[in-house]
């Protein structure tokens, strides 16, 4: 014997459309409105400067040359697991030189936990290619592990509105 | 008669009221916008934390959504209600932030959290429906809260949850019943 529908629906009403936060949230959404008007583009758009657009493209020509021509060929032996791990550790390294490389050991505990059992995850992957390098399903299993652990890594060392 | 005539007049004028602070707010007037938080912020609070079941997130999710109002309050042409609106936009950053923050392991082997047998001390505070509804697991929860209280009807509800209509239909009676056989024990 359950309580019918109609007493539901008349619970469902009675619901209160407002509960009130523990915290003031205002101070951290007001300095995010500032953090997004320090980093909002200026006025000063290629869309209204034509010679802008020209030096863009100009720019972006001469940027290609030099990437191609300083561009340096992977050993051909390479597999292609070890050039994805080779990617995603230059990747990585890349984002916690950005955030500072602050330590692991001051996330909360159960982001460390998270964050290990990515790692982990990757690792046991990267283990079950060693035997079968061409898998194409461990290969994508694997890249989107990586992925995880790149977009994890971004959201935990990322300033939150609460401490900018 | 001129009873009901005061109240729809109250009702115009606050409207009125209201689109004008709106207007302000997209001219980037930041004491409208306050005034708009102030109006709206325990309704998207209650809504963030009865889809995320976790007041921590659920406070910083709303914060989110009001930096994401500023962000694209212009967007706002006012062909439904602003509340309407809000909610929506809402919607959409508590689904973000779910998919952003779900667990990689439920996302390789879609296993679903199983809700939790009894309510946490946080949710001591919580009225009796409210108390229930967060125990209930994830899809179920966002379905019914979606349906039973923000008003959405299963097709939109399914294209936001990336899940067919069926499916919404049956974790809306999924829930209904466990909020049922709860409510039920409670007495």
């Amino acid at each position: 014997m359950t309580i019918s529908d109609q007493e539901l629906k008349q619970q469902i009403e009675a619901m209160p459309d407002e509960m009130t936060p523990s915290r003031d949230l205002w101070p951290g959404i007001e300095k995010a409105m500032v953090y997004q008007e320090q980093t909002k583009p200026t006025s000063f758009s290629v869309k209204h400067n034509p010679l802008l657009a020209i030096a863009a493209s100009a720019f972006l020509v001469v940027a290609s040359w030099v990437g191609v021509s300083s561009y340096q060929p992977q050993p051909q032996s390479m597999s292609i697991v070890a050039q994805m791990n080779h990617d995603f550790e230059q990747q990585k390294q890349l984002l916690l030189t950005s955030y500072g490389q602050q330590p692991i050991k001051q996330l909360q505990p159960n982001m460390q936990q998270e964050l290990e059992q990515l790692k982990k995850a990757r690792q046991s992957l990267e283990r079950a290619l060693q035997d079968d390098e061409n898998n194409a399903d461990l290969l994508n299993l694997l890249q989107w592990t990586q992925q995880q652990e790149l977009e994890f890594i971004e959201q935990l060392y990322r300033p939150t509105w609460q401490s900018i | 008669m001129e009873n009901h005539q005061i109240i729809d007049a109250t009702t115009r004028f606050s409207t009125d009221d209201e689109k004008e602070v709106i207007q302000r707010a997209q001219q980037g007037n930041k004491q409208a916008f306050h005034q708009l938080y102030l109006d709206y912020h325990k309704k998207i609070y209650a809504l963030c934390w009865r889809m995320l079941a976790n007041k921590d997130s659920a406070e910083d999710v709303a914060q989110e959504v009001f930096v994401q109002l500023w962000k694209n309050i212009s967007n706002f042409r006012g062909d439904s209600k602003f509340s309407t609106w809000l909610h929506s936009l809402a919607t959409n950053v508590i689904l973000g932030h779910l998919r952003k923050h779900k667990n990689w392991l439920s996302r390789v082997f879609s296993i679903e959290d199983q809700g939790c047998d009894e309510a946490s001390e946080e949710m001591q505070d919580l009225g009796g429906l409210d108390k229930h509804i967060m125990r209930l697991p994830e899809r179920a929860r966002l379905v019914f809260v979606l349906f039973a209280v923000e008003g959405y009807r299963h097709e939109e509800i399914a294209k936001m949850l990336n899940m067919a209509v069926g499916s919404s239909k049956s974790q809306y009676h999924r829930a209904r019943q466990l909020l049922q056989d709860w409510l039920q024990e409670a007495v």
